[in-house]
């Protein structure tokens, strides 16, 4: 291959990377908090890429359009969610948070199964899509670039909400050491609960995005969960910017090894995953959120 | 204090009722399975494949139990090891022109090295992500063979020398098989409770900090433990997909195994040996009277 067709992989790779980074952020959020690993992750993204889709059909909204009611939705749902089901099994070990948040997964799957067939749909944002920017030999695609524009600014918006606001700094205070941020008098169930509303606020987005761009079937949650945890697990435990590096990382795996044999991508994804586990089995940027 | 250790940790002083039990239990069992084993001449073919996904069921979720029960090692990727016992199985059996039967300790054993292989790795990783990482493994396999020809990628592989042997015969040596691995895996593990090993597991499934400072090395225990349960569910696999005949990745790699396991040993009782017999009845139970209405097989 040319040096251009090289340079427009690399450049591809980065951009999906950066989605997948923003797939990732979420998980790394969650776990970062509260230490909880929601196994459901995939599959609420791809529910609230079907509500796009709901939305569209129904109400003639645009996708782009779709995000004013598909996240403050998807905020409420992560608030409840927290409060009824998760705050039960936070801090009671690895497996309970696990087994209900595994369950979540089967039964939204089901459901969405059930109510939406298996049918394999897409979000359709118009000409966007197909257009591309052409710099000399190399063409980026718009697409991809606003995307990774995105998922960008909500890295740095999530990054200042942490470490600048006054909800940031109990954040913090929770994560670290719980029971002292409780005799502070922070309610930490409830920060809990904001938190993942925040979360869910991040899959709404996430979700709509990864519609846009991938056509989408009920089953394809848990594909998009494992590549969210690699991002999350490269880049290193609860460090959102590592999420971003460990995103990128990944992505350049996929469409590097999607050129050397299609259907090949995913696996060189994982198997870099391995890779990166075995020569940096702390992640790339090692920091907790402080 | 040696009996029910793992059935109830609390024990009362009166353990003579208990032992009176325990003196009918080894007579009793194998009076119960001298009767399973009997069953090829008095069940029909259909019953008789049902009885094999029990106790495949069984005896996976039991190597499941014991790892997530006992070691706190949670996986959510068990179908790799199923779906790569399975396919080492099938393509052993179809290269050599192998009867399938014999080639199980091959399936066995080469699960067993695969597992060797990605443990260092995936033991790098703790808890949730430890069984995040065993999902990822599944995944690997699931789109590796997806993409080789010489495993019959997406179509899948049928297994070639099962027609030399007789249907009659074929299914009651898979009966026979499938008994053997639950009866087997019940036995080991009985056994294993009541030893020194046993009483290093319960340590750890309490508190492994406090049973490594006692002197338990927790990471090769759990490492022995992970990759002998990993050689048992690749047995079982290929002896599942015996009985199906034919495997296909997206079968053989589903999460969906994942699902039924972890109901069949949370409905039953994690951390029970009883457990997973229990879970396993219900499942299938469940599975053969709602099937009407929709309820999804293996």
């Amino acid at each position: 291959m040319n040096m251009s067709g090289w340079i427009e992989i690399m450049i591809g790779g980065l951009l999906l990377g950066m989605l997948y980074a923003l797939f990732g952020l979420g998980l790394s959020l969650g776990f970062g908090v509260m230490k909880l690993i929601n196994l459901a992750h995939g599959d609420l993204m791809v529910l609230a890429a079907l509500m796009s889709a709901v939305l569209a059909g129904v109400a003639g909204f645009n996708p782009f359009a779709s995000l004013l009611v598909v996240v403050p939705i998807m905020a409420v749902v992560g608030y409840i969610a927290q409060r009824l089901l998760l705050n039960r099994v936070i801090g009671t070990g690895p497996l309970p948070p696990l087994l209900v948040t595994f369950g979540l997964s089967i039964i939204l799957q089901n459901a969405m199964q059930e109510i939406f067939t298996a049918d394999t749909r897409s979000l359709q944002v118009g000409a966007i899509t197909s257009d591309a920017i052409v710099l000399g030999n190399v063409s980026i695609g718009t697409f991809p670039l606003l995307v990774a524009l995105v998922s960008l600014a909500v890295y740095v918006l999530t990054d200042a909400v942490i470490h600048r606001t006054r909800a940031g700094r109990v954040l913090r205070a929770t994560a670290d050491d719980g029971a002292t941020a409780r005799l502070m008098g922070v309610r930490d169930r409830r920060v809990f609960a904001l938190s993942m509303a925040g979360v869910f606020a991040l899959i709404g987005v996430a979700g709509i995005f990864y519609g846009i761009r991938t056509p989408f079937a009920p089953s394809s949650g848990p594909e998009r969960l494992l590549y969210a945890f690699e991002a999350v697990v490269i880049g290193g435990l609860g460090s959102i910017w590592g999420t971003m590096l460990g995103g990128i990382a990944l992505g350049l795996s996929q469409l590097i090894g999607e050129n050397i044999s299609t259907g090949f991508g995913p696996l060189l994804g994982h198997v870099v995953f391995f890779i990166l586990l075995l020569l940096k089995p702390e992640g790339l940027l090692k920091k907790v959120i402080k | 204090m040696k009996h029910e250790i793992s059935l109830n940790p609390v024990q009362d002083g009166s353990t003579s009722r208990l032992a009176i039990t325990n003196a009918w239990r080894l007579p009793l069992a194998v009076v119960a399975v001298g009767l399973a084993s009997l069953a090829p001449w008095w069940l029909g073919a259909a019953d008789l494949r049902l009885c094999v996904e029990l106790f495949i069921l069984i005896a996976i979720a039991q190597m499941w139990n014991l790892l997530g029960g006992y070691a706190g090692i949670i996986v959510v990727g068990p179908q790799a090891f199923i779906g790569f016992g399975a396919y080492a199985l099938f393509w052993t059996s179809n290269y050599f022109g192998m009867n399938p039967f014999l080639a199980l300790p091959l399936a066995g054993l080469a699960t067993a090295v695969v597992a060797r292989i990605f443990a260092p790795l995936l033991f790098r990783l703790r808890g949730p992500y430890f069984a995040i990482g065993t999902w990822v493994l599944a995944e690997i396999f699931r789109i590796a063979v997806l993409n080789t020809d010489t495993l019959g990628a997406g179509a899948g592989m049928s297994l070639e020398q099962i027609g030399t042997m007789e249907r009659w015969t074929r299914n009651a040596v898979a009966y026979w098989c499938a008994l053997a691995a639950a009866v087997g895996v019940i036995g080991v593990l009985s056994f294993l409770f009541r030893s020194h090993i046993g009483a290093a597991l319960t340590a750890i499934r309490d508190d492994d900090m406090a049973a490594q400072s006692l002197g338990v090395n927790v990471e090769l225990v759990k490492r022995i433990l992970f990759i002998s349960s990993a050689a048992v569910i690749g047995m079982a696999g290929g002896v599942y997909y015996i009985n199906v005949l034919h495997i296909s990745p997206d079968a053989a790699f589903s999460m969906n195994w994942t699902a039924y396991i972890i109901f069949v040993v949370i409905i039953g009782g994690l951390g029970t040996l009883a457990g997973p017999v229990v879970g396993g009845l219900i499942f299938l139970g469940m599975r053969e009277t709602l099937a009407n209405y929709g309820a999804p097989g293996i």
